[in-house]
């Protein structure tokens, strides 16, 4: 190492230093007040608590009644239980749809195939209030009823998109060679489709399917506009909460979501790991 | 001696007939290129043949089209008189050894070598035992357990070779099936291929680039040149007598010099080269006049410092090559041509003439073959 690339080799270091902490401070903050005691103002810390966890889960606590404002645990669960719901139809669906596109893009020679793979892209880079505002306009005019039908169809236009840029990125790196092999060694389409091409892109397309669930999950925006009253998802009803005042309990479900978006994404890497 | 005509009526054995085959590619600049521009060829039942030739001559998509991977524009393609237009490739009973393997990586070398007889319904205890058998065959019966990426380039040539050989094809098609070996493993299967297709008589087709390849394994060799067989025979008779120079200079080390037949004798005749020099020839079927390519091999040219009884031609030496078993010598004409020479390279034997000095090029009349003059 020459002394002249010390400075810089400093910089460089604190720089990644200050990057680091600016990306996960705020987390580590959140993590913080979730256990902190103090009801007034969470950025005092005035002991270790597991009351907010206890509250959202209808425990026992030690708190006064207004200090929390899941009143019922009954709406927090109902919420979460259609968010999941919702994220493994729409996982569900998009995955084949987007599987099949990315197959069909990726082995076929067709007029307009640039215009496709655009229009395909298109719902990623869409601002989703955009997306959120013409499927609340769609399906008001198609005469249906907002609820988890129409957020798991608004989802999956979007969510295609994602599993649909994650496979082909898989199979950008393969040629058709195995394909051909297989052929040539007398498999019909569909013996090559599930012997040979699903087995080659199946971590592609776990990949984007946990993609897709965690985003299905995590949705705000578009989900706001095309779900019913009944039909509130996590994200909705956590915003909902957010609109009477922020209290510490927010602090607690941020933290099991992430916990839980962890879990997925561990998941994901460990069936990776799994496949050498 | 075996027929070895070009013509596909001139011979009644026939397994795959090819004819008349065309096949145009469009370039991303929207330029046409003829892949194949009018192929005809019979491919025998248990023959060994190549198809040999530079990059882009076509050979590689020919050997797609009759795997059934590539459609033709024209012609047709017929195993045994039945015509394989609406045949896909999975219901041909050719088998492929592909130029990268293309091993299943996700299964091992026993269930690659077992793929086609899954696909073919074949009983348990049969395949399994015609997987063994495969695998024996090409020396890898210890390894059956192995994935692909735990195997040598060696070993999963051989996989490939097992896995298409298992299912007993009509025809075996290998494309360009040594490139990826280093020099002295690809030697050894050139060898090993030849001793193979003996061995299970089954019709081998070979695509290379390489002629020291085609000429070691093949009963028979089609020189391609921009989607044209320019000429089809045994190795032999492509390196005595090459059909145009474009075969002469692809195939072995050559000289050709272009020229004209000046006179025609009972003996013989007299070629003058447009490089300004003179060859004696045997009689060949060209008149006088006629314009003419003439090769020389370098094996067939002897150098001496005197002119001998036979023709020769006086020379200046102008480089000297150690090239191993042969000493290769550069020589310079009076007007200008250049000429190889192959000196062989003996313990007693006179050594090669010195750089600069003057040499006399001896050479027998028969050596000179003479060519349709190739644009």
């Amino acid at each position: 190492m020459s002394r002249r690339g010390a400075p810089l080799d400093w910089a460089l270091g604190a720089w990644g230093i200050a990057f680091l902490a600016v990306l996960y401070l705020p987390i580590a903050l959140v993590l913080a007040y979730s256990f902190n005691r103090n009801v007034v103002n969470m950025m005092v810390w005035e002991g270790f608590t597991l009351d907010w966890y206890r509250s959202i889960f209808g425990l026992a606590t030690r708190l006064a009644e207004d200090a929390s404002y899941v009143h019922s645990t009954e709406g927090l669960v109902h919420a979460a239980r259609n968010s999941v719901v919702v994220a493994l139809a729409a996982t569900a669906v998009s995955t084949v749809v987007g599987t099949a596109t990315a197959l069909a893009m990726a082995r076929h020679r067709f007029r307009l195939r640039p215009l496709y793979q655009a229009l395909l892209v298109m719902p990623m880079v869409m601002p989703d209030i955009v997306l959120g505002v013409a499927l609340l306009v769609f399906f008001v005019g198609a005469g249906m009823t907002l609820g988890l039908g129409t957020i798991v169809m608004g989802h999956c236009v979007f969510l295609a998109s994602y599993v649909f840029v994650v496979v082909s990125a898989r199979l950008a790196g393969m040629g058709a060679d195995l394909e051909e092999a297989s052929a040539d060694l007398g498999a019909g389409p569909w013996t090559t489709f599930r012997r040979v091409t699903l087995p080659q892109v199946a971590p592609g397309v776990a990949g984007g399917a946990l993609l897709a669930f965690i985003i299905s999950m995590d949705d705000l925006v578009i989900t706001y506009f095309i779900a019913g009253v009944e039909s509130t998802t996590l994200p909705v009803f956590i915003y909902g909460m957010l609109r009477r005042g922020m209290k510490p309990e927010i602090n607690a479900i941020a933290m099991l979501l992430l916990a839980f978006s962890f879990v997925i994404a561990a998941t994901g890497l460990w069936l990776r790991a799994r496949r050498r | 001696m075996q027929s070895d005509d070009d013509s596909p009526q001139a011979d009644g054995q026939s397994l795959l007939r090819v004819a008349g085959a065309r096949r145009t590619f469009l370039t991303p600049e929207g330029s046409a290129v003829r892949a194949l521009d009018g192929v005809d060829l019979n491919i025998r039942p248990n023959e060994f043949l190549t198809l040999l030739g530079p990059s882009g001559c076509g050979k590689t998509t020919l050997l797609r089209a009759i795997a059934g991977f590539e459609d033709l524009d024209g012609g047709r393609l017929e195993l045994e008189g039945r015509s394989l237009e609406d045949v896909p490739p999975h219901r041909r009973p050719f088998n492929t050894v592909f130029q990268s393997y293309a091993l299943f990586p996700h299964l091992d070398a026993r269930d690659n070598v077992g793929y086609g007889l899954d696909a073919a319904r074949v009983p348990r205890a049969e395949r399994e035992r015609r997987v063994d058998e495969a695998l024996a065959l090409v020396g890898l019966s210890e390894l059956g357990r192995r994935r692909p990426r735990q195997l040598s380039g060696g070993q999963q040539q051989r996989v490939a070779l097992a896995r298409a050989l298992v299912n007993r094809p009509r025809l075996l098609l290998l494309d360009e099936p040594l490139s990826a070996l280093d020099r002295g493993l690809r030697q050894a299967m050139q060898i090993e291929l030849k001793n193979l297709q003996h061995t299970v008589g089954i019709t081998f087709v070979v695509v290379t680039h390489d002629q020291e390849e085609a000429l070691t394994m093949s009963d028979r060799i089609a020189v391609m040149r921009a989607g044209r067989i320019l000429q089809l025979g045994p190795p032999g008779r492509i390196y005595d007598t090459p059909a145009d120079r474009f075969v002469a200079r692809f195939v072995g080390d050559s000289n050709v010099h272009a020229g004209r037949v000046a006179a025609v004798s009972a003996r013989g005749a007299l070629i003058t080269l447009d490089e300004g020099f003179e060859l004696h020839a045997e009689g060949t079927g060209f008149a006088p006049g006629e314009a003419v390519d003439a090769m020389l091999r370098p094996e067939r040219l002897m150098l001496a410092r005197e002119p001998g009884a036979g023709p020769a031609l006086q020379a200046v030496v102008e480089r000297v090559v150690f090239v191993g078993a042969d000493v290769q010598v550069h020589l310079r004409l009076p007007g200008g041509a250049a000429l190889r020479a192959l000196h062989r390279h003996l313990p007693g034997a006179e050594p090669p003439p010195n750089v600069g000095g003057q040499a006399f090029i001896r050479y027998e009349p028969a050596a000179v073959h003479l060519m349709r003059s190739a644009p």
